[in-house]
């Protein structure tokens, strides 16, 4: 358990010190409609896990060094223990909801999207993936066009900081790239952050709803129930819509 | 004491406040017709400039063509610099000053429309908007100019972003203690603001970093 509980801190560090631009973004491609051959069925490759987690910047743990940071990713920790409760109770899984808000904005475009038996990766999968979770390498995919590799790399709440100007709001941030059918060629690859709390240079971003589910703190949070489970709804539904814009 | 200075920001932009955008000049100098705009060559990045060296305002590109009775200000690119495929990288800064709420089209060898773009086409990018324009100059009937414009049915309206600061205080044992708070912008879509127009030979990116897409 203490191994389990380090290691999600770990991973934690790692997923700010990406999020937060320490890690530089892969090269960003656009999509160029003319100059790719025809798409209409594409195959998306298993994701890494996809679990609602809790972000807090600047939290007050982390200005006390070492013992306050492992304060702060406890206190975080547990904090997601109890989002992931409140998802459950709600019979909410964002990779289930994440699959269906792209396949039907898609096919309204025109693709077909082909979703693997597994859709999530098994942990401990030895898929080589770089700091945003994409892929390093692709292999030929030949039951489709092409292929898609999505690494959702935060869902959840976010806030800006422990005060009450600074609230709770659904955040997700997802890496996206689609690749040729022989896993060669990179068609596009970009980053959509909605509710970009942590200032991500580059990555296109969504901004959130002004009024609607902010939280001014996660006791607020916990106590508006399902509504929560909602706005991370809505994250996933604008930021599928921008993913599919770009196609 | 506890709080002895703020040392530091994470909110972008905030040291350009002040920052107004430069409405251009309609008033003057006026042509009737998009051939007689005076164009400006596109050239690919030269080996060391960077491209953020090419974001300026659009008055300072801008010229002013009647058309259909309204005289409005346009930036027309010729693109007779660029070779084969390549991608025409416009980019416009989100400021308090004003973001240009900007149009793109593709024009022929007559001045006429191949594709056009409309503001809603720009990707918002954290502190500016961003939209790739693909051209292909090896195909027989090229785009010969791009023109850029006022999208007018956006000016007016507000962008509204919402993100984090950051703030670090010094403490007497010469510590920092940093606090984060929600900050909101509002920022208005306007005929004028920062732009940013640079070509590249088109090439697919490489995966991972090691190669970028644009040389």
């Amino acid at each position: 358990m203490k191994f389990a509980a380090f290691q999600r801190v770990c991973v934690g560090l790692a997923m700010m010190a990406a999020l937060t631009g320490c890690v530089s973004l892969p090269p960003q491609q656009a999509y160029n409609r003319d100059a790719t051959p025809p798409i209409k069925t594409i195959v998306v490759l298993p994701v890494t896990p996809i679990e609602p987690n809790v972000l807090m910047m600047n939290h007050p743990g982390a200005n006390f060094g070492l013992i306050g940071g492992l304060v702060a990713a406890a206190n975080m920790a547990g904090k997601r223990d109890r989002l992931q409760a409140a998802c459950d109770a709600a019979k909410f899984d964002p990779a289930v909801y994440f699959r269906e808000s792209l396949t039907q904005r898609m096919a309204e475009r025109g693709y077909t999207l082909v979703w693997p038996g597994a859709m999530v990766e098994p942990k401990g999968s030895k898929t080589a993936r770089g700091v945003f979770g994409l892929r390093k390498a692709y292999t030929h995919q030949p039951q489709a066009d092409a292929q898609l590799d999505l690494s959702v790399n935060f869902v959840g709440y976010a806030a800006a900081g422990a005060g009450d100007d600074a609230p709770y709001r659904p955040m997700l941030s997802v890496a996206a790239r689609l690749v040729s059918q022989d896993g060669k060629q990179n068609y596009f690859t970009d980053f959509v952050v909605y509710n970009n709390v942590l200032n991500q240079a580059k990555v296109i971003t969504l901004e959130p709803e002004a009024q609607r589910f902010a939280y001014a703190d996660f006791d607020a949070l916990e106590d508006a129930g399902a509504e929560t489970v909602e706005g991370i709804k809505l994250a996933i539904d604008r930021t599928s819509d921008a993913l599919v814009r770009q196609l | 004491m506890v709080l002895l200075a703020m040392v530091a920001s994470g909110l972008p932009g905030c040291a350009h406040q002040a920052y107004k955008a430069t409405v251009p000049d309609t008033r003057l100098h006026c042509v009737g017709s998009l051939p007689e705009v005076t164009s400006r060559p596109l050239n690919y990045l030269a080996p060391g400039e960077d491209a953020e060296d090419r974001r300026l305002e659009f008055a300072e590109v801008a010229a002013c063509v009647t058309l259909a009775g309204a005289a409005l200000p346009v930036a027309l690119y010729r693109l007779d610099a660029l070779e084969g495929a390549s991608e025409i990288d416009i980019r416009v800064s989100l400021s308090e000053g004003g973001t240009f709420a900007a149009s793109a089209e593709l024009l022929d060898a007559g001045f006429q429309p191949i594709k056009q773009y409309r503001f809603t086409d720009f990707v918002r990018r954290t502190n500016e908007y961003s939209l790739s324009v693909f051209v292909d100059r090896s195909r027989p009937t090229p785009p010969v100019y791009l023109l850029l414009r006022t999208d007018a049915s956006h000016v007016g309206k507000q962008d509204t972003t919402i993100t984090s600061q950051s703030s670090a205080f010094i403490t007497p044992g010469g510590g920092a203690y940093r606090v984060g708070t929600e900050v909101s912008r509002m920022l208005p879509l306007l005929g004028a603001g920062k732009l940013q127009v640079v070509a590249y030979r088109a090439r697919r990116a490489a995966f991972e970093e090691g190669a970028t897409p644009h040389e």
